[in-house]
């Protein structure tokens, strides 16, 4: 059974062309969701296990799971 | 400009007007003339007189022929006219237009209105009243919002109020303590061609306050830009909101004629993931937002992606501003952490730090507490307490500095704000190099 998947925020090391970049990481197991060009970030979703290989990817400069925020209902007392 | 409303008969009301309308009157006297007498008309109680094409001098002469004393912008060096130094001139004549503007005494002395006396004089194109022109749309409501400012000078004064000094009108029409403490209402700077991203919830696109302006919208998490949560429309109002709200609404926004970039990357619910939060900076740098603002976070790490998206914005000439978070004292949370991003403390209306408000890596602290702004209608107004309202002051106050020197951009920007803030008796680790202020 597959392993599931979760979101994965990759950060490309400067001067990285991210395109190129975004490819090597579909070969190395990425489903990319966004290629972010202007910020050098590629979006996308692998299972856990597989964070180690991309980090190795020819100009990774790092992995890392996507956040999620909170700001609260809109009544909250702090925003 | 207002649009003209249909020209009226004369009516009685507008004889006793015309008593406040001399060529010398200050616009605030006619202004409370106008509120006085009540109704939606928008005449001052003067006159302007078009002459036909080539035919100023002899209509002036015709005018003098009247009895009136004439006045003429040619008096004055560049044609400058000083209008409060025109004493009691009946008329004064703009040669540059072929225009002359009639006082309401001089006007109704000699039925300069009617149709008839116009008709036999071949100079005359035509005779209109003058009419009094505004900057919002809401017209009607800013005289009665002036009248109620200008009864509350009265009881003050004691007095019967004069033409009110700038520093009066601004006290007296009102602005938040925010907007206050940061300096906002003398400074003379507006954002106009400044870009500002305010990446949030959203923004309540309808909302009457910001009728007219300029928004780039869009949406990167599944849901109409459509604000329904409230964070965002509060924050865009407080770095963008107008500079004379309707009525007797304080000013509560910095930037006023910005352009507002609204980018939802949280949801209606106020949740949002990291790879919105991206794809957000990413748009918004890739649209040249000179200023960048992000009211949100995660207590997390420095995140790598976030310090390539604050780097890649500095790299353009592009400014990014994040809340440092209300978990009490905690570190400053993510993407405000980030050394390419600058972090915002909050401050109570005291100007100490907010109780909430994080601390540790901090650039720089703006009001948070009790804070006024837009809230999506029909509620339309709302207090909000937070980071989250610290970060618009900075936000709204970077844009007017951008648009003081084109070289303010980037880090250049981001020195200047810490630079000229006030410095305050309170730790670099709680409210950074102190409340931001805006340029004069």
């Amino acid at each position: 059974m597959p392993a599931s998947k979760i979101d994965l925020t990759i950060t490309l090391a400067p001067g990285t062309d991210a395109a190129a970049a975004a490819k090597r990481l579909v070969a190395a197991g990425l489903e990319v969701g966004e290629v972010l060009d202007a910020v050098g970030v590629v979006l996308g979703r692998a299972p856990k296990s597989a964070k180690a290989k991309l980090a190795k990817v020819d100009g990774v400069a790092d992995v890392a799971v996507t956040p999620t925020f909170e700001v609260g209902p809109p009544d909250a007392e702090l925003s | 400009m207002a649009k003209r409303p249909t020209p009226r008969t004369r009516t009685s009301s507008r004889d006793a007007a015309a008593a406040a309308a001399g060529t010398g009157s200050s616009v605030e006297a006619m202004l409370l003339a106008a509120a006085e007498r009540g109704g939606d008309s928008l005449e001052t109680g003067r006159f302007l007189v078009t002459f036909k094409e080539g035919a100023l001098d002899d209509g002036a002469k015709g005018l003098k022929a009247r009895g009136m004393r004439m006045a003429d912008a040619r008096d004055f060096t560049d044609q400058a006219v000083e209008m409060s130094a025109l004493g009691d001139a009946d008329a004064v004549l703009f040669p540059e237009v072929g225009v002359a503007l009639v006082s309401g005494p001089a006007a109704a002395e000699r039925s300069l209105g009617a149709a008839e006396a116009t008709a036999d004089d071949a100079t005359v194109e035509i005779v209109e009243p003058e009419y009094f022109v505004f900057s919002e749309d809401t017209h009607g409501e800013y005289l009665r919002g002036f009248l109620r400012a200008a009864e509350t000078i009265a009881r003050d004064l004691g007095d019967v109020p004069g033409p009110m000094t700038e520093q009066e009108e601004v006290a007296v029409l009102g602005a938040t303590w925010g907007i206050n403490a940061c300096k906002v209402p003398p400074s003379t700077r507006t954002g106009l061609g400044i870009r500002v991203a305010v990446l949030d919830t959203g923004m309540d696109l309808g909302h009457p306050d910001f009728a007219g302006r300029v928004f780039v919208s869009q949406s990167f998490v599944g849901q109409p830009v459509q604000d329904l949560h409230s964070h965002g429309t509060h924050c865009i109002g407080t770095a963008c909101g107008p500079k004379t709200p309707p009525g007797v609404t304080p000013r509560y926004g910095v930037a006023f004629r910005s352009t507002i970039f609204v980018g939802k990357v949280l949801t209606n619910s106020g949740g949002g993931v990291g790879g919105s939060v991206i794809a957000g900076m990413n748009w918004a740098i890739a649209n040249n937002c000179h200023v960048i603002s992000m009211s949100l976070g995660s207590q997390a790490p420095v995140q790598a992606a976030y310090t390539n998206a604050g780097q890649a914005a500095l790299n353009k000439g592009l400014l990014m501003v994040a809340a440092a978070g209300n978990n009490s004292g905690l570190p400053t949370m993510a993407p405000a952490n980030s050394p390419t991003i600058m972090a915002v403390a909050s401050l109570d209306p005291n100007l100490s730090p907010s109780a909430f408000s994080n601390q540790g890596k901090m650039q720089i602290a703006a009001p948070g507490r009790d804070v006024f702004s837009s809230m999506p209608m029909p509620r339309r107004y709302g207090l909000k307490n937070g980071t989250s309202m610290a970060t618009p002051h900075v936000a709204g106050c970077a844009a007017l500095w951008a648009q003081t020197s084109a070289t303010l951009r980037g880090q250049a920007l981001w020195n200047r704000l810490l630079l000229t803030a006030k410095p305050l008796p309170f730790p670099l680790v709680k409210v950074g190099r102190g409340l931001v202020q805006a340029p004069a």
